[in-house]
């Protein structure tokens, strides 16, 4: 056999094994993607009830502690999906399916924003946070921000359990609503935190301040 | 950077694996004649040539080694004392007493090559052999070369080199690296690119020596260069596993670090002088040798590069991360830092870890029947994970010392 063959032999076997092992990881990264779509079809169905819910607490004499407690409980479901999806994005090199699903749980993120401000304003008893991030910053000293930040407020969640409801929302996805209700609320910045529909944090020294605004 | 990331890493693990793939085809496309043994149709005459600077407790069992080779056609040993400072040359003087046919070539220190050059013009052998005065040729060694010399276009023929010393952890982990590199060499004598006949053991055609004019005294790896120019030359150049050779290694990280610094520095110069046999494509030498010495360089450098880049930034936002959480007052880790996904590149880096790892095992596992004994795992653990990370290191030192024109020994 002459010596030579070897080179292509082995250059044919190196591209089918590696691309085998590409479609393996593809495939890997889509069974990821589809849980996360999965997730929040499952969300989306429970923003469409408390949509529902919102719209019968509107028009009639509804039960605060109930819109209350549904609210709550989509929020925290939401929090937890989110950290979630941040490590399957994390993790994500062949395709860029997720960015699509991100930009979507954001519009989804808004919209139980904008509820939970109606809700608020007609029952009161909850305070909300709602932390704009960016999604993957490349520079360091950002991500490491984030990541603090992150870290905070999860940490105040934990201490205020159902007193606050904790909205994490990328802002730099380029969707209209969010950069509409960042314009509106002053949100210029990310990271940032918004207390209430009234406090801004947007520094590491001023997280401590969060505390006071609640 | 970030985006260009996962690319580098593909294409870094596709050439490994490529090279990986290679080399594992030709052992199982040659596995029978693996440690096949030229026939020996005559005894050709042959000068050994010794240099020696320095080598008052090793020369002494060089010399015993050779004559006890027990090659009939060896007409003489010509041992060079390139102006030691210590006992050698007292050493050889008191063994020439001894043995007919050894001769002292004293002169002063002027370097290896040009030593082995002014030797080279005093043999009468048809064939020329290169022991350095630390290493120890195992009974039948020379046999088991000639061989090659029976094709007329063989210039140079070379031997496994082993470690002689295996004591502490450095020379254990020599001592493994020494045994990949006898088998890579024998794949690549596979492909008729044995791109060095390192001074262990190494015999060479006399006129093939004259062809390129002796050994360069420019270069300070004069082995590799010999055996690179053999080769542009269209000699051919050629390894056998079963006849061994047994030298002595640096048992400290300084001589460790200067050595393989010398020999990256080596190869530099080479790869500069013979690049353009890649541009001519001239044999194998121009077709593998040179871009594999390049690439294998290359691939050193990026996977160094792509490393620190990507541990400086996780180190560096893990220190901004603890700082800015010890400012806060949150703490440093959380549970969810502990939550693993990995990447595809994870994965692939994993498996191609570990296919090398079972590749080094493969090497041990067929060269234990021979010559060699069992490694322990920590050994191979440690070889693995930490001995071959320096390596990038001394390339980078050496790609400096090299830009600066310091090409000293």
């Amino acid at each position: 056999m002459s010596k030579k063959h070897v080179f292509w032999q082995a250059l044919i076997l190196a591209i089918l094994i590696f691309s085998s092992g590409i479609f393996l990881g593809y495939l890997i990264e889509l069974n990821r993607t589809s849980k996360i779509i999965t997730t929040y079809q499952e969300l989306e169905i429970n923003l469409l009830d408390v949509q529902v819910q919102e719209n019968i607490f509107a028009s009639e004499d509804f039960d605060c502690d109930q819109a209350l407690i549904e609210l709550v409980s989509f929020a925290d479901r939401v929090y937890s999906e989110a950290r979630v999806l941040d490590r399957f994005e994390d993790s994500t090199r062949l395709s860029d399916s997720l960015i699509f699903q991100h930009k979507k749980f954001s519009l989804l993120r808004a919209i139980l924003w904008t509820n939970s401000i109606k809700v608020k304003k007609q029952c009161g008893g909850f305070q909300t946070i709602v932390y704009f991030y960016e999604r993957q910053p490349d520079d360091i000293g950002q991500n490491a921000k984030q990541k603090t930040f992150s870290r905070f407020l999860g940490e105040v969640k934990e201490e205020y359990g159902n007193e606050i409801i904790l909205i994490p929302i990328a802002g730099n996805l380029g969707s209209n609503s969010v950069n509409l209700l960042m314009g509106t609320y002053g949100v210029n910045q990310l990271p940032s935190v918004l207390i209430n529909e009234n406090q801004t944090v947007t520094s590491i020294d001023d997280l401590p301040d969060i505390r006071q605004y609640l | 950077m970030v985006e260009a990331l996962p690319i580098i890493y593909f294409t870094y693990m596709f050439i490994a694996f490529y090279f990986l793939l290679i080399i594992l085809l030709v052992y199982f496309q040659n596995k029978k004649t693996f440690f096949e043994v030229p026939k020996k149709t005559k005894n050709y005459s042959l000068s050994v040539l010794v240099p020696a600077y320095n080598e008052e407790s090793t020369i002494e069992k060089t010399i015993k080694h050779i004559f006890d080779s027990g090659y009939v056609g060896l007409k003489e040993i010509i041992a060079i004392n390139d102006g030691s400072t210590d006992g050698t040359l007292d050493i050889l003087r008191r063994l020439e007493k001894k043995h007919k046919k050894l001769r002292i070539l004293d002169k002063k220190n002027s370097g290896k090559a040009d030593s082995l050059n002014k030797a080279i013009k005093l043999t009468r052998a048809e064939l020329v052999a290169v022991v350095d005065a630390d290493s120890y040729p195992a009974k039948g060694a020379f046999d088991k070369l000639m061989g090659f010399f029976d094709d007329p276009k063989v210039g140079g023929a070379t031997a496994t080199a082993l470690t002689r010393n295996r004591n502490n952890l450095l020379e254990k982990m020599q001592a493994i690296e020494y045994k990949v590199v006898a088998f890579t060499r024998k794949i690549l004598d596979y492909l008729d690119s044995v791109y060095v006949t390192p001074g262990s053991l190494s015999v060479y055609r006399k006129t093939a020596l004259e062809d390129i004019g002796g050994f360069d005294t420019k270069n300070i790896t004069e082995d590799i260069e010999a055996t690179w120019h053999l080769l542009h030359n269209g000699w051919d150049t050629r390894m056998c596993l079963d006849s061994y050779a047994k030298t002595t290694v640096p048992n400290t990280i300084k001589p460790w670090y200067k050595q393989r610094r010398r020999w990256a520095l080596g190869g530099l110069q080479v790869l500069s002088k013979y690049k353009k046999d890649f541009i001519n494509h001239k044999g194998m030498l121009g077709y593998f040798i040179v871009p594999f010495f390049g690439l294998g360089l290359l691939l050193g450098l990026a996977g160094m590069g792509v490393f620190t880049y990507v541990f400086g930034r996780r180190f560096l936002r893990q220190y901004l991360i603890t700082k800015y959480s010890v400012d806060v007052g949150v703490p440093i880790l959380t549970v969810n830092d502990f939550y693993l996904t990995p990447t595809v590149i994870n994965y692939f880096g994993i498996i191609l870890f570990f296919l090398f790892f079972l590749f080094t095992i493969l090497v041990l596992g067929v060269l234990k029947d021979n010559v060699l004994e069992k490694q322990s795992f920590f050994n191979l653990i440690f070889y693995m994970t930490v001995y071959l990370l320096v390596y990038p290191i001394v390339t980078i030192a050496s790609i400096i010392h090299y830009t600066r024109g310091k090409w000293e020994w």
